[in-house]
């Protein structure tokens, strides 16, 4: 695998956006060497480009990508095909959408705390048919992971 | 008052500080990482082509202790009534975990030396923090962040560091953190004195027995050994280990690794080939792979080394065939060095041999920067060729690796390693990400 297989996914160049389109050369003017700085070494596109990473994946060791397959979460923006963005460094609270590891297989689900009561919520118009899994007492509950962002393809 | 303490500051020599930061059971740990379920459970990791135990879970480790390193075939039954899960080696996906791993580690110090793909050593000098604390710290924000369990051991050489990652390996009242600098004299020489040289970093079995028939028997022993004796009996490197486990520091950081002298791509077939076209295709793949890296890190060759060989266990005469050329000029170029291979493998080649493994080896490597064409311009086409490999690799990177590949290499890689029991690449390819339900 090469050094960091997220990044590099995340960061061939068909990501970028240049945000400013003017050429500046070096010897144009003492503002345009000052700006020498913000020039991207690439393109030469004066004031860099937009890296989605430095957005969407803030903390690179912590972040794995999940693809959703299924409809619980549908209400929420999740649908099959959502690039979920999972970070493992976010605590989970309640309403957090987390990753959770049942059974044989990871689910995504919303989570709910209060008091005593811990459950992990479909968010579906039948809500007859995803009912919430509710855990208590000595039931295990392991979260993998929290849902930072999703990605969908329209 | 002020400038008395400064002085005083100024004139106290800081001792160093380093600690090693090792994962538990590497490459089983990275398969539990992405299958909660099997926490707890005996784990196996085989060898490429699935040939022998190469690591072990705890778990593993206590039912079936002489398990590593014997042929998998040997054990399957047994382990299978155990309930030993077992993995193909995949190392795309160590490669990844060990990478979040170490970028991790970087917040908790100001110098980092990547031992290995599971250890990397720490400065602490000068960090002013309880260590046991600190490394508690270092171990929870690993498993938080990558899921993978680790264990801390600070010491002021990076010999006796190793030595307490180890105490903190094995002693689970350690907790997975063993400090030895704030350890006092007799508690450490009463660890010291319970542990065979063998944990000692760099002693070996062979020369554990030496040391043995010596009478040093235990750490300690080995510690208060007089260095020069040692030296004029086993050499400089011995008497280094000495000098550090009493906390002198023989062995620094070092910040980079260094720099590989060959760059090697070679593989078991899945099954046995004996015909030269295909073995020709095996050698294509493998000079392309091999130059792939060396790229990828800047260098050229200089010669260029190809081997194929029958399998030492066959019923046949065992047949080992190598040879290397050197190049005209130093190249990069994947056409060159194929060019070059092929011509090689031609030689070695002979019929009625079943083939078990080839390789392709780059040897002589030096840096990009300044490199001249020869007399007589054996790079003549080099421009051209340089953009297209350019365009190759670009789409290799883009698609799938080896989307785009040489004539020789073939469509159909049937000699590819066998991996039965691999897990997908969780993290690295897109379509064997963990799917969420």
């Amino acid at each position: 695998m090469p050094a960091n297989a997220l990044k590099a996914s995340l960061h061939p160049p068909h990501f970028s956006l240049p945000l400013y389109g003017g050429k500046v050369s070096a010897a144009q003017s003492r503002w345009a060497s000052a700006a020498q700085d913000y020039i991207d070494d690439d393109t030469g596109v004066l004031g860099g480009r937009l890296d989605l990473n430095e957005r969407f994946v803030t903390n690179p060791p912590s972040t794995f990508v999940m693809p959703v397959d299924g409809e619980s979460m549908i209400k929420a923006g999740i649908f099959p095909g959502t690039i979920a963005i999972v970070d493992k460094n976010i605590d989970a609270k309640s309403g957090s959408i987390v990753v959770v590891w049942y059974g044989d297989k990871y689910i995504v689900k919303r989570l709910y705390i209060k008091g005593n009561t811990v459950k992990l919520r479909s968010e579906h118009p039948n809500l007859r048919e995803y009912r919430p899994i509710l855990f208590k007492g000595d039931d295990e509950l392991v979260i993998w992971g929290v849902v930072k962002h999703g990605i969908n393809t329209y | 008052m002020l400038y008395g303490g400064w002085l005083n500051m100024a004139l106290t020599p800081i001792k160093r500080v380093f600690a090693l930061c090792d994962a538990n059971s590497f490459y089983a740990s990275c398969e539990k990482v992405f299958r909660p379920d099997l926490e707890g459970k005996p784990i196996v990791v085989l060898s490429n082509n699935d040939g022998c135990v190469i690591a072990q879970s705890r778990e593993a480790k206590e039912i079936l202790e002489i398990y590593m390193c014997r042929p998998w075939h040997e054990l399957q039954k047994d382990a299978q009534r155990l309930g030993v899960i077992c993995f193909s080696s995949n190392y795309e996906l160590y490669g990844n975990m060990s990478n979040r791993f170490m970028q991790t580690l970087r917040q908790f110090t100001f110098r980092q030396e990547v031992y290995s793909i599971d250890e990397s050593f720490l400065e602490m000098t000068g960090i002013n923090r309880n260590y046991s604390d600190y490394g508690l710290e270092i171990k929870n924000t690993v498993k938080r962040w990558t899921g993978l369990p680790i264990c801390v051991g600070f010491g002021h050489t990076k010999t006796l560091a190793k030595l307490a990652n180890h105490i903190a390996k094995k002693q689970d009242k350690f907790n997975g953190v063993c400090d030895l600098t704030t350890l006092n004299s007799t508690d450490l020489d009463h660890i010291m004195e319970s542990l065979p040289v063998s944990k000692v970093w760099g002693i070996g079995k062979r020369l554990e027995l030496k040391l043995n028939a010596l009478g040093v028997h235990n750490i300690l022993r080995l510690k208060r050994a007089d260095p020069k004796r040692i030296r004029d009996e086993f050499g400089v490197v011995l008497e280094s280990t000495i000098n550090e486990l009493n906390g002198q520091v023989i062995l620094e950081m070092e910040d980079k690794l260094p720099e590989a002298k060959q760059v090697m791509s070679s593989r078991s077939f899945g099954a046995r080939v004996s015909d030269l076209q295909a073995l020709k295709q095996a050698i294509a793949y493998h000079a392309s792979m091999a130059s792939d890296r060396m790229r990828a890190k800047g260098l050229y060759a200089n010669a260029v080394y190809v081997f194929a060989q029958n399998s030492p266990f066959d019923q046949a005469k065992f047949y080992g065939g190598s040879l290397t050329i050197g190049l005209p000029s130093p190249t990069d170029n994947t056409m060159q060095i194929n060019q070059a291979a092929q011509w090689l493998i031609k030689r070695i080649f002979k019929p009625g041999i079943y083939y078990q493994k080839a390789g392709v080896m780059l040897m002589g490597l030096v840096p990009k920067a300044g490199q001249q064409g020869d007399l007589f311009d054996y790079n003549a086409n080099h421009i051209k060729k340089t953009k297209l490999i350019e365009t190759m690799d670009a789409l290799n990177r883009k698609y799938a690796k080896g989307t785009i590949i040489l004539g020789g290499e073939g469509l159909t890689k049937d000699w590819k390693m066998r991996r039965n029991f691999k897990s997908p690449n969780y993290t690295g390819n897109w379509n064997e990400l963990p799917i969420l339900h």
